[in-house]
């Protein structure tokens, strides 16, 4: 880090990539670093409440082990020194991992995540677990059990999810980072509400072994950040095939980081006509708007393109989806349904009268329709842009919808832009572009063909460089 | 084979909170109507296939190629090198 003036500023505040650029070049340690993200964690977690729990001692003692290595000459990799935790679905052998749940209140892991391992190797300190919707099960941010999850920029406001704790957390600046789950916008939704760049990475590109699991053919691990290249750094470094994993597929890792400053001279966007920008505020559109003014001043060219099929990928992403869950909640809907919150009960619960042709054509459409929409968006364009929510983030009492008449439409209308790209299986980004008239952060996604995620970082560089809203932080103790 | 269409679960009100009941699941009124109007909309997403038949398919799982190779021939950027 060459910036005396951010040297000189609380290393809580400092991204990856500044954090490991100094305590590499030795401007600080791992466990000074440590220490301030611990202390701002302090005063800023009874705000927030996006901790389940808090590992300082176990962190403290990573960032000893990280500094001992330097010291004697060696830096541990990528990410040496950097302070991020994870959603409460990452398990690691011997801690309890509660998956936001009653159920898993005391659950101890006795294996520990692809993810966590890579993470740790690349020299991350770890530390503590961070709250979320109860077994991922929701995009508002509402946890009966482990209390709810706080949007950085106004407490009275949603996170979004299911990702609460990764989203509130980054956003709120207490980590730079964050591990989060994505089966139908639980990365992106709390990513663009607190004000952070999270990917839904290709369904495939990363392992999910010893990960929760929600839809085994719709989750996806995913990293959210505070900037572009932060997002990048953390996905290079989970990215990839895993034995212990056979659908985390053989395909190279790209250096996702390498374009971020290529700029898109020259490079397409494709808008859609249809379904995303349905009845968007017009808030929000002005916003979107200027955003896209921000990628055709930068030298890039918009096209408008009609996609196929969204008046069902809905429904049938819903039919895998809730199917799936149903599966895995089978013997807890049988045995102890009380012990779900009623609005996740009420959720998961029509998973079961989906019958098994009806699962299984949804899942045979899936590669024909991916096929179909993905001639339609990238036939002409590299990128896809998408809102991420069509409407100003809302407050939580809005959304505290128990599981009253309207659960299926208030929350369908939340993750309305997100969800159908799990289903096609295509990779998106979200970068935040500015903020609401109420103060809450805007954002929008970037979508690409299957394994474009250094395509869209590219994108996500350029824009980033031009708006500056990294610099944009939280009023916080 | 004795059934007709109009037998199918999802032309009968109440009868897919049947079949979530049967397996021990316990439905409420509400869920019912909830029930009825989600797995309702994936009939009629389905009877909307962009697929007559699917006879010569196989699911996403077994076809992985289909997503992550169409990838493959469009995943060059088109107006700049990358």
């Amino acid at each position: 880090m060459k910036d005396q003036a951010k040297l000189a500023s609380d290393p809580a505040d400092w991204s990856i990539v500044e954090t490991v650029d100094a305590v590499c070049a030795g401007h600080a340690s791992a466990l000074e670093v440590t220490q301030a993200v611990l202390d701002r964690i302090a005063r800023r977690q009874p705000v927030l409440n996006c901790f389940i729990r808090i590992d300082g001692d176990r962190a403290l003692e990573t960032a000893s082990g990280l500094d001992a290595a330097r010291s004697a000459g060696r830096t541990q990799g990528p990410l040496h020194g950097a302070v991020l935790a994870h959603k409460d679905m990452y398990y690691r052998a011997g801690l309890v991992s509660t998956c936001g749940s009653e159920i898993r209140r005391d659950f101890v892991a006795q294996t520990t995540a692809t993810v966590l391992d890579k993470l740790d190797n690349a020299g991350a300190v770890d530390v503590g677990t961070l709250n979320m919707s109860e077994f991922a099960s929701g995009p508002t941010g509402h946890n009966l059990h482990h209390g709810n999850c706080h949007n950085p920029w106004n407490p009275d406001h949603i996170t979004g999810g299911s990702s609460t704790g990764s989203g509130s957390a980054v956003g709120g600046r207490l980590v730079a980072g964050s591990l989060g789950s994505d089966t139908g916008g639980s990365v992106r939704l709390p990513a663009g509400i607190c004000g952070a760049y999270g990917i839904k990475p290709t369904q495939g590109r990363v392992s999910r072994h010893g990960v929760m699991g929600l839809s085994f053919s719709l989750d996806n691990v995913g990293p959210i950040a505070r900037t572009a290249r932060d997002c990048a750094r953390m996905l290079s470094v989970i990215a990839g095939p895993d034995p212990m994993d056979t659908t985390a597929l053989p395909v190279p890792v790209d250096d996702y980081e390498a374009d971020l400053d290529a700029g898109v001279t020259g490079l397409r966007i494709a808008v859609p006509k249809t379904y995303y920008f349905d009845d968007i505020s017009p808030e929000i559109s002005k916003l979107l708007d200027s955003a896209l003014a921000v990628f055709t001043s930068l030298g890039a060219k918009i096209v408008h393109v009609d996609l196929p099929h969204h008046d069902i990928i809905g429904a049938l992403g819903n039919a895998v989806g809730s199917s799936e869950q149903c599966t895995l909640h089978d013997f807890w809907h049988q045995t102890c349904p009380e012990k779900y919150a009623p609005l996740i009960r009420a959720r998961m619960q029509a998973g079961f009268g989906v019958t098994a042709v009806e699962y299984l054509k949804a899942l045979h459409l899936r590669s024909s329709i991916a096929r179909a929409v993905s001639d339609a968006a990238f036939g002409d364009a590299d990128v896809m842009f998408l809102p991420v929510l069509r409407f100003p983030v809302p407050t939580l009492s809005e959304t505290d919808v128990g599981d009253g008449a309207g659960l299926h439409e208030i929350l369908g209308s939340i993750n309305h832009c997100t969800r159908p790209i799990n289903y096609l299986g295509f990779p998106a980004l979200t970068v935040p572009c500015g903020f609401s008239a109420s103060g809450l952060p805007v954002a929008f996604q970037l979508a690409g063909p299957a394994f474009s995620e250094r395509r869209l970082f590219r994108f996500a560089g350029a824009f980033e460089a031009a708006n500056g809203l990294s610099d944009c932080v939280p009023d916080l103790p | 084979m004795n059934s007709s269409i109009s037998d199918s679960p999802a032309r009968q009100p109440g009868s897919r909170a049947e079949i979530v009941r049967a397996q021990g699941v316990f439905v409420s009124a509400a869920d019912e109507d909830r029930i009825g109007r989600i797995t309702d909309g994936i009939s009629a997403a389905l009877l909307k296939s962009p697929l007559p038949s699917l006879f010569d398919t196989e699911p996403a799982h077994f076809d992985r190629a289909q997503i992550s190779g169409a990838a493959a021939a469009t995943n060059s950027t088109r107006g700049a090198s990358s």
